[in-house]
């Protein structure tokens, strides 16, 4: 910490120098001048010293969340647990520019008194899709009389996560209802004891709390009920981020068309209730907290689950999710396919439907999967975009049309 | 209204709320809203995680009214007939005869109830809400007084079925009992080294006794600007950008009856605004349907809550207010 | 009142108080050089005109000509005051146009440090770092917060070199002299510092502004209540700390030095000497009271004046100090020990003193004035008196006035009753801001909530009673100062 409005160096040395003479001729005014630069260049910039080293700043928000075009305040405290009365505080945040409101860092100018805290409310506004990083803090202190100005960073930072844009699916031309075909539920699932398939003959071993009562006392043989087993449809959500399948020219149209459909898949799949995970060859930007997500040879993995905080983690990892040029799709379904091995529903979210791709989904499709292919580019195999429904392998063109990409 | 009635209901609750504290550490709100719900005739919803006191705090209830008390343990194999009991074929007398199920005690504690299918849920609640239970044609009429506490863990989500909306409706409140203090877990251990204390818990009411103070409850006197209050509290929920359903009249009656026990237990016979907005989050929050974008950016029906309650015209001495 | 229109007033205010008091003690060096008392108030008005001039209208392309008659406009009244006698008038003259030049020189400092922007230029101000830069740089025209110290010290300096050289030639001081020069350097250092700081934060509010930074309202007039506190500190310091505790002065060196020079390396103590030359301690007769005068009555009253006069002086630097030690540590005092301890004693007890009075003295005018206004508004004097029926209809009404009024008042004071309040919140608030009242706050609301809210029946003089615990709280919170250290600083 340093910096300051005068050379207090200067002032130091004539002070003794005073100090001196004072000493000398005992006058009241050469006292004065004495005591006078004791006080404001010793005594007072001594305690204020002090008193800075032991400011405390904290943030009074944890992560935060965020849509892109949402507006956040965020909350700083600031704590003067010193007798010291701070002259003046001005504090900002360092704010990257795509979470800046107005054109400027806001810089927040007040005073604090002994024992006393203040909070210091600042604006974000998401602009774009992100992980991002506040802090440090810049912190600057000041006396009554410019003799000294202390400037320090405070280490205090905050994550801001802007999720993608999550549409309705009826708005990327989609169906207003996506229907899965009909495909084979690989794992054997528990009876449901609220769907009763019928009633068999007693056997040993059956508990005696399936056994049917009333159908007992009617036939006088113990009959026991039988039910139907539970399915629960699990999907996985492929994503390709590969930079070599992207037109140059619509490299960043694409990428975010992407990004977002698959934001706008999981989210509907969520709240239909389905286990939903995501696979993708992108590369996590650099404030990303890595340890939410399963990485698996150079790919990134969030297994099937159901509920919002597993919407919340897949849209997490989609703020920081970056294109890369190492890893191409079709490695990426040879390498992880054996991951997702549960799922039953693969949904692919690629910019082209090469016939590579669709040769590899007709071999997924005769495993009894079902995979449904949302190409944001262009559609090569027109013929698969009006299948039927129960059909196991579909493709979908997702339409750059509207407010998706601007 | 004789002042009497309400003083009565404040003892009734003094003395139950010390009976139980012989057995919870701490959790004196919690205990007044469990008060509150039981002097209200609704059913509690205890959303926490395991070992905080739940089934405790059900079982010292039980005890202190001197009713039954009795467990579900609620799984995914859980008929509804397990709640609810089942005709059973007698061979002596050659006859069904009907096993009452947990439902007919006076305290019920429903574990995990979002383990529980959605039939074993909704043939519960349905219990809950009409007081009997229907089985082979048979109408068999619940205890009096009687509350349901039903448990569920906000951290798991595999494997269970989620309250739907409606259903959710049916809890008089919901709660959440929270960990201890560091002084109340000490206070916990050095309570539980020996005999635990539940088992020399005496009951110190009867069901009649609080079956007169339910009634007693209902008299509380509303002024009508608490009243308007109520109303513009609850409509305010359903126009909130964060949520998708706002809470139904159902909600509104709650609110008014759950402030007049609250008043009561203070020993008023008169509801404040104070009264509203103590008990606005336990009986609303749950009745709100946030919107997925609003449980996104970390949104909870508590601060909306909070939000509306900073935002709502109480009316104490605005124009419109008388 | 903004800090650019109280910063020329100190200016000239300063270059005043360093004028004259260089020309007292010039005058006392210098017999010949003694000024006229009336030349002091045209120091004053030349000193202010010149540094407002300087600030609002001055610029470079000011004509020399306007420069000189507006000189000559100061000048010219000193000349017929000194008789038309040139030799009269050159040196008030002279001192008349330092003071206006020290006046002008700061007049256009202020006014120079508003183009701030010009000299650091806009694409500085578009960074984030900027104002720190700019209060850190060193170069561009001599910073104006230098130029504010360096006069200030030189000022402090040639008084000092006078007061020492008044002191070397053995000069001695009458009681009017010396209460002259304590007053004149008491207003200098005080103006001084008060247009150093000033200058400091008017230079901050130009700097902020362009930084658009979020000031917060209150630092202004924190700025002034905590520089008032240093200043009286300051003040406290220079004018009581000691001045003669040093054994090596110079004069003692010299005389150390001369008798090693005579007389060899026996050090001896200066000699004290009296007017005739002859060795003597000083001191010594006044010490000495003579046994056949008898104090008579006037004596002792002289003495006990005396002694009040002194003992109310400890009083007041006691008082003085006590408030300091009450605003440099705030809610620490309890921890405070001996002489800081009495002093915020004395300061709390003779504050508190005050406020009692004051308060009883409202406390009855609002009584008087409440019994006065609530019957007027809904005739309650009259159901009372009269109409025992309609009596009780109307009473509670009163209370709910008496709410509003309150709501009212403490509106005022920045305790505002929202909407969304529940009165017992509202009652929650005010009594965190009236501990003291706490328990009569408390009373007044729960009274409140059965007249408002139950349907029963309050009696009259439940009503009556309720009413004057409003009127007391009403008084107490036209006494209440704000408190807002834990104040909030919106930024967007």
């Amino acid at each position: 910490m340093s910096g300051g409005a005068i050379d207090l160096t200067l002032w130091k040395v004539l002070t003794f120098l005073f100090v001196g003479v004072a000493l000398l001729w005992e006058t009241r005014p050469a006292y004065g001048l004495a005591y006078l630069g004791l006080l404001l260049f010793f005594i007072f910039q001594y305690c204020q010293g002090k008193a800075t080293e032991r400011l405390m700043v904290e943030r009074l928000v944890g992560e935060c969340y965020l849509f892109p075009d949402d507006t956040r305040s965020l909350t700083l405290q600031v704590t003067n647990p010193t007798l010291w009365n701070f002259a003046w505080i001005s504090i900002a945040d360092r704010i990257p520019a795509q979470l800046m409101t107005g054109k400027r860092p806001k810089r927040s100018v007040f005073a604090l008194s002994s024992r006393s805290s203040q909070e210091v409310t600042f604006q974000i506004t998401a602009r774009e899709r992100g992980v991002y990083c506040l802090g440090p803090l810049d912190v600057f202190v000041g006396d009554f009389f410019g003799i000294r100005t202390q400037r320090f960073g405070v280490v205090q930072e905050q994550t801001v996560v802007v999720f993608p844009p999550i549409y309705q699916i009826a708005d990327l031309a989609l169906p207003a209802r996506l229907s899965f075909g009909s495909f084979k539920a690989l794992w054997r699932m528990h009876p449901d004891p609220t769907r009763l398939a019928g009633l068999r003959h007693y056997q040993e071993g059956d508990r005696l709390r399936s056994i049917h009562w009333p159908a007992t006392a009617r036939t006088q043989t113990l009959q026991v009920k039988q039910f139907d087993h539970t399915v629960t449809a699990t999907c996985v959500v492929f994503l390709d981020l590969y930079k070599g399948n992207y037109a140059v020219s619509k490299f960043h149209v694409g990428t975010e068309l992407a990004i977002t459909t698959v934001a706008s898949l999981v989210n509907y799949l969520i709240q239909r209730g389905e286990a939903c995970g995501l696979v993708s060859n992108a590369i996590l930007a650099e404030y990303s907290s890595e340890n939410v997500v399963a990485s698996h040879e150079g790919a990134l993995q969030i297994l099937p689950r159901q509920g919002i905080a597993q919407l919340t983690q897949i849209l997490t990892v989609l703020a920081g999710v970056k294109a890369q040029e190492k890893k191409d799709f079709l490695h990426l379904l040879t390498e992880c396919a054996h991951l997702s091995e549960g799922a039953a529903i693969w949904l692919w979210v690629v910019p082209k439907d090469t016939p590579e791709l669709i040769e590899r989904a007709w071999n997924f499709v005769k495993k009894g999967r079902q995979v449904l292919i949302f190409v944001v580019d262009e559609v090569c195999h027109q013929e698969l975009l009006h299948s039927s429904p129960d059909s196991p392998l579909q493709v979908f063109h997702i339409s750059t049309e509207g407010a998706i990409v601007s | 209204m004789a002042k009497l009635a309400v003083h009565k209901v404040a003892e009734f609750g003094a003395k139950v709320a010390g009976n139980i504290a012989k057995v919870m550490v701490g959790k004196e709100i919690s205990v007044k809203m469990l008060l509150v719900a039981l002097l209200s005739d609704g059913h509690v919803l205890l959303e926490d995680v395991p070992g905080v006191g739940k089934t405790m705090l059900a079982r010292s209830l039980a005890t202190s009214l001197g009713g039954s008390f009795s467990r579900i343990q609620c799984t995914p194999d859980l008929l509804p007939s397990d709640i609810t009991g089942l005709s059973i074929y007698n061979q002596k007398h050659e006859d069904f005869v009907f096993r009452q199920g947990p439902i007919m005690a006076q305290v019920v504690l429903v574990d995990e109830i979002n383990r529980a299918t959605p039939r074993t849920q909704s043939s519960l609640l349905e219990a809950m809400g009409e007081g009997q239970v229907t089985v082979d044609g048979r109408t068999h009429a619940l205890g009096k007084p009687f509350l349901v506490m039903a448990t569920q863990n906000p951290v798991e989500f595999e494997g269970t079925f989620p309250l739907p909306e409606a259903q959710l409706d049916r809890f008089f409140l919901m709660l959440q009992l929270g960990y201890p203090s560091m002084e109340e877990e000490s206070e916990i251990l050095l309570r539980l080294q020996g005999r635990h204390p539940i088992a020399d818990l005496k009951a110190v009411s009867d069901p009649a006794e609080v079956v007169a103070m339910q009634q007693i409850v209902t008299e509380v006197f509303v002024e009508e600007s608490v009243r308007k209050y109520v109303v513009r509290l609850v409509r305010s929920t359903r126009g909130q950008s964060q949520v998708h359903l706002g809470a139904s009249p159902r909600g509104s009656l709650a609110l008014l009856r759950a402030a007049q026990a609250h008043a009561a237990l203070d020993n008023r016979d008169y509801v404040t605004p104070d009264d509203v907005k103590m008990m606005a989050t336990s009986v609303l929050g749950h009745r709100l349907t946030l919107k997925a974008e609003s449980a996104l950016r970390g949104i909870t029906a508590p601060s909306i809550m909070a939000e509306l309650l900073r935002q709502v015209d109480v009316g104490a001495e605005s124009k419109d207010g008388a | 009142m903004k800090i650019k229109q109280l910063l020329p007033a100190l200016a000239a205010l300063f270059s005043f108080s360093i004028v004259a008091l260089s020309a007292q003690y010039i005058g006392l060096l210098f017999p010949a050089f003694t000024v006229p008392f009336w030349l002091w108030l045209i120091l004053l008005t030349s000193s202010l005109e010149s540094a407002y001039y300087a600030t609002y209208y001055l610029n470079r392309r000011t004509p020399i000509l306007v420069r000189f008659i507006e000189l000559g406009l100061w000048l010219l009244p000193v000349y017929f005051l000194c008789g038309r006698v040139i030799e009269s008038f050159l040196w008030p003259g002279f001192l008349v146009l330092i003071s206006w030049l020290i006046a002008r020189g700061y007049g256009s400092q202020l006014a120079f440090m508003e183009r701030v922007a010009d000299y650091l230029g806009d694409q500085g101000a578009s960074t984030v770092s900027w104002e720190y830069e700019s209060l850190a740089s060193t170069d561009y025209h001599d910073l104006p917060i230098k130029y504010f110290w360096s006069r200030l010290y030189a000022c402090g300096i040639l008084i000092a070199l006078l007061a020492i050289a008044f002191h070397n030639r053995g000069g001695s001081l009458k009681v009017a002299e010396a209460f002259h020069l304590t007053v004149l350097g008491s207003v200098a250092l005080v103006s001084g510092l008060a247009l150093q700081a000033g200058a400091y934060l008017f230079r901050l509010q130009i700097l902020w502004g362009y930084a658009q930074a979020d000031v917060s309202p209150s630092l202004t007039r924190r700025w002034i209540k905590g520089v008032a506190t240093l200043l009286l500190l300051v003040l406290f310091v220079v004018n009581v700390a000691p001045v003669n505790y040093w054994p090596l002065t110079a004069q003692r060196i010299s005389a150390i030095a001369r008798g090693l020079l005579i007389k060899g390396p026996r050090v001896s103590m200066p000699p004290m000497t009296s007017q005739d030359g002859s060795p003597q301690f000083e001191g010594e007769q006044d010490l000495l009271f003579p046994e056949e005068v008898a104090p008579g009555p006037w004596g002792i009253i002289l003495a006990l004046s005396i002694f009040f006069v002194f003992a109310g002086l400890a009083f007041l630097i006691l008082f003085v100090l006590g408030f300091i030690v009450v605003h440099l540590v705030g809610a620490e005092v309890e921890r405070l020990k001996g002489l800081p301890k009495l002093a915020v004693q004395i300061y709390s007890g003779l504050q508190r003193a005050l406020c009692q009075l004051f308060h009883a003295m409202r406390n009855a005018r609002t009584r008087l004035q409440v019994r006065g206004n609530i019957p007027d508004s809904n005739a309650f004097a009259e159901n009372v008196v009269k109409r025992p029926a309609r009596r009780r209809a109307a009473a509670p009404e009163n209370v709910r006035i008496m709410l509003r009024r309150i709501a009212q008042e403490a509106g005022k004071k920045g305790l505002v009753f929202h909407p969304a309040l529940t009165p017992s919140e509202y009652g929650r608030m005010l009594m965190d801001h009236l501990p003291e009242a706490s328990r009569v706050v408390d009373g007044f609301f729960a009274g409140y909530h059965k007249v408002r809210y139950s349907n029963q029946e309050v009696s009259i003089s439940e009503q009556e009673n309720l009413l004057e615990i409003g009127a007391d709280i009403i008084t107490k919170i036209e006494n209440l100062r704000g408190d807002e250290s834990h104040g909030k600083v919106g930024g967007t």
